[in-house]
């Protein structure tokens, strides 16, 4: 009976992945064909095979880089939200926490307040992987002098509370009303007018910062009880943390780099899978960051077909879609957050 | 054999000495308590003796010095279990157990015929085996005590650091807990436990160490360490003795007061 439901537990898991992926299929289907200019899949089947040059525009240059980039940037949310929640044990930490998505902005920010982004269309990605760099750099050397979950907590908070002073201070000081904007917009995040260079200067980072991440689960298990027994299984914490800390600034910023702030993926995804999971951290992360990027890509999707006179940030629908469904859970859940 | 040998263990905690200069030894086999009032050292004591606290002394562990150990090696042969633990996530009670072979597992591979046995094993001996698809949180106390416990079992560590594994549970888990213990040492193990309960150390123990404000107080078996005199000057109590079955007891039973020790 035992093996029994042990076999069980993993087959379910397996289905979970599985079916998690057939979603993430189906909506990266969809995110090619819909879209101001619907396409039948036959219409897009034939362009592929050298047919209409408008079409191979705008599904190859246009939808492809979106929906890629999409992909990428959910599951980089996800994960990171799930890894995150696991090293501090705190089910509201998430990529925002611990203010790298704030310094990434920070570092977008400036490099449009200074006109760089004119300069160089890798001026803005790159000033805002320094920027999410930085702040790591700052939380990894506490996490060397064995800080605990808290104080990791408080000093992200504070890292993003400085970042976003200090981005105000750039939007208030901002020399005409066009960069003002530009700056905002850019802010509350978007897949749009992405390229491919743009997907090919996030995937390193974020191929990186996965393989961190999704090595840490062994380790985040043995964190379910605590810190001196997690040592006492032979786990190093200074390593962990880094490793932890280091993977989700390089897939958060190299996210944030190209897409601006999306907030609440990372937040949701791990809570929305964790009971189907059993609540163990190692068997959460895959999951979150299939989860995070059907997440990502619904929303896009949304963006990209509720008819308004100008196109909804994705950021503002991602939260706009996500909080109350996340208040939803909450509500019905008698449990409360583990 | 001796499995723990420490010699003239200090550890300071935030600027101060916690625990000074203690000595001592556990063989295979032993069941040894870790005695001494709220306040004595004895879980700063057993944190070093883990490794987990920075201290100065000689550890040696099978012969081995404990800093000479790689962290896998360390986690193999010696399991510990912290006071008041507590879980952060509601897992199951089997994948909680199933931590415990967390050092013996091969990267990247999924648990071993062997590892999976030596959990149905240790759920078996713990009396959970019915509860392994409970969620630990919806367990009782006695429970949750026997679960963390397995988990510590689970290891199949040669030493075993236990803090007040008995803390807060009903008579009856805690003569199931000390009897869980004891089989476990009399398996070939050494365990080192810390207790409040007097009886309970002279009734399961072989070897008793007491600690007085961080050092040795006396060490030795439970009639011995225990003595009127010992009681009077260490705990402040005095206590009832006796046997039953051939067997030492210890009955904690008055506080002493300024009068009565002027007696």
């Amino acid at each position: 009976m035992s093996a029994t439901a042990a076999t069980e537990s993993m087959i379910r898991q397996h289905r979970i992945n599985l079916g998690l992926t057939a979603l993430l299929v189906g909506l990266s289907v969809a995110g090619l064909l819909l879209g101001h200019v619907s396409l039948s899949p036959w219409q897009t089947l034939a362009q592929l095979f050298g047919g209409d040059e408008r079409l191979a525009v705008i599904v190859l240059e246009i939808r492809l880089p979106r929906v890629a980039l999409g992909l990428l940037v959910g599951a980089s949310l996800g994960l990171s939200g799930a890894a995150l929640q696991g090293l501090l044990r705190n089910p509201l930490a998430e990529p925002g926490i611990l203010g790298v998505s704030a310094s990434a902005g920070l570092g977008a920010v400036l490099a449009l307040y200074f006109g760089l982004a004119q300069v160089s269309v890798w001026a803005l990605p790159v000033c805002a992987l320094l920027g999410a760099l930085l702040a790591t750099a700052f939380l990894a050397l506490l996490a060397l002098r064995d800080a605990s979950p808290l104080s990791l907590i408080l000093a992200g908070v504070a890292v993003s509370s400085l970042a976003i002073a200090l981005t105000s201070l750039a939007l208030n000081l901002a020399p005409n009303p066009l960069a003002l904007s530009e700056m905002v917009l850019w802010l509350l995040g978007s897949l749009r007018d992405r390229g491919l260079s743009d997907v090919g200067l996030v995937v390193p980072f974020m191929a990186l910062g996965w393989a961190l991440l999704l090595s840490a689960g062994r380790e985040l298990d043995a964190l379910t009880l605590g810190e001196d027994t997690a040592r006492s299984l032979g786990v190093g914490l200074g390593w962990l943390r880094i490793r932890v800390i280091g993977g989700a600034a390089l897939t958060v910023g190299a996210a944030t780099a190209v897409t601006g702030s999306i907030g609440f993926v990372g937040l949701i995804a791990p809570h929305l899978l964790r009971p189907w999971v059993g609540y163990q951290p190692s068997r959460v992360l895959l999951p979150s960051l299939l989860a995070g990027a059907a997440l990502l890509a619904a929303s896009d999707l949304a963006v990209r077909l509720i008819p308004t006179h100008q196109e909804l940030m994705l950021g503002v629908v991602t939260a706009l879609l996500g909080v109350p469904f996340f208040m939803h859970l909450l509500l019905r859940t008698r449990r409360t957050l583990p | 054999m001796i499995l723990l040998d420490a010699e003239q263990i200090s550890v300071q905690l935030a600027g101060q000495r916690v625990v000074n200069g203690v000595s001592l030894q556990a063989a295979a086999g032993q069941l040894v308590a870790l005695l001494g009032p709220n306040g004595a050292g004895k879980t700063t004591l057993l944190a070093a003796l883990a490794g987990l606290r920075p201290f100065q002394g000689r550890v040696r562990i099978q012969g081995r010095a404990l800093a000479s150990l790689s962290r896998r090696e360390k986690a193999r042969t010696l399991a510990y279990l912290p006071q008041g633990q507590i879980a952060h996530w509601p897992l199951t009670v089997r994948r909680l157990v199933e931590l415990g072979r967390l050092p013996h597992l091969a990267p990247w591979q999924p648990p071993a015929a062997a590892d999976r046995l030596a959990v149905a094993s240790v759920l078996h001996r713990t009396g959970i085996a019915e509860l392994a698809e409970r969620s630990f949180d919806t367990l009782s106390g006695g429970e949750r005590a026997r679960t963390l416990l397995a988990r510590v079992l689970a290891v199949e560590a040669p030493l075993v650091l236990a803090d007040e594994p008995v803390a807060a549970l009903d008579p009856f888990h805690q003569l199931q807990v000390m009897e869980l213990l004891r089989d476990y040492a009399d398996g070939g193990a050494a365990v080192i436990v810390v207790l409040h309960d007097l009886t309970l150390a002279a009734r399961f123990c072989d070897e008793l160490i007491l600690l007085r404000e961080g050092a040795l107080a006396a060490r030795g078996a439970p009639a011995t360490v225990l003595s009127a005199a010992q009681l009077a000057d260490t705990y402040r109590i005095a206590a009832l003795h006796g046997e039953q079955d051939g067997q030492y007891y210890v009955l904690p039973w008055k506080r002493q007061t300024p009068e009565s020790a002027a007696l």
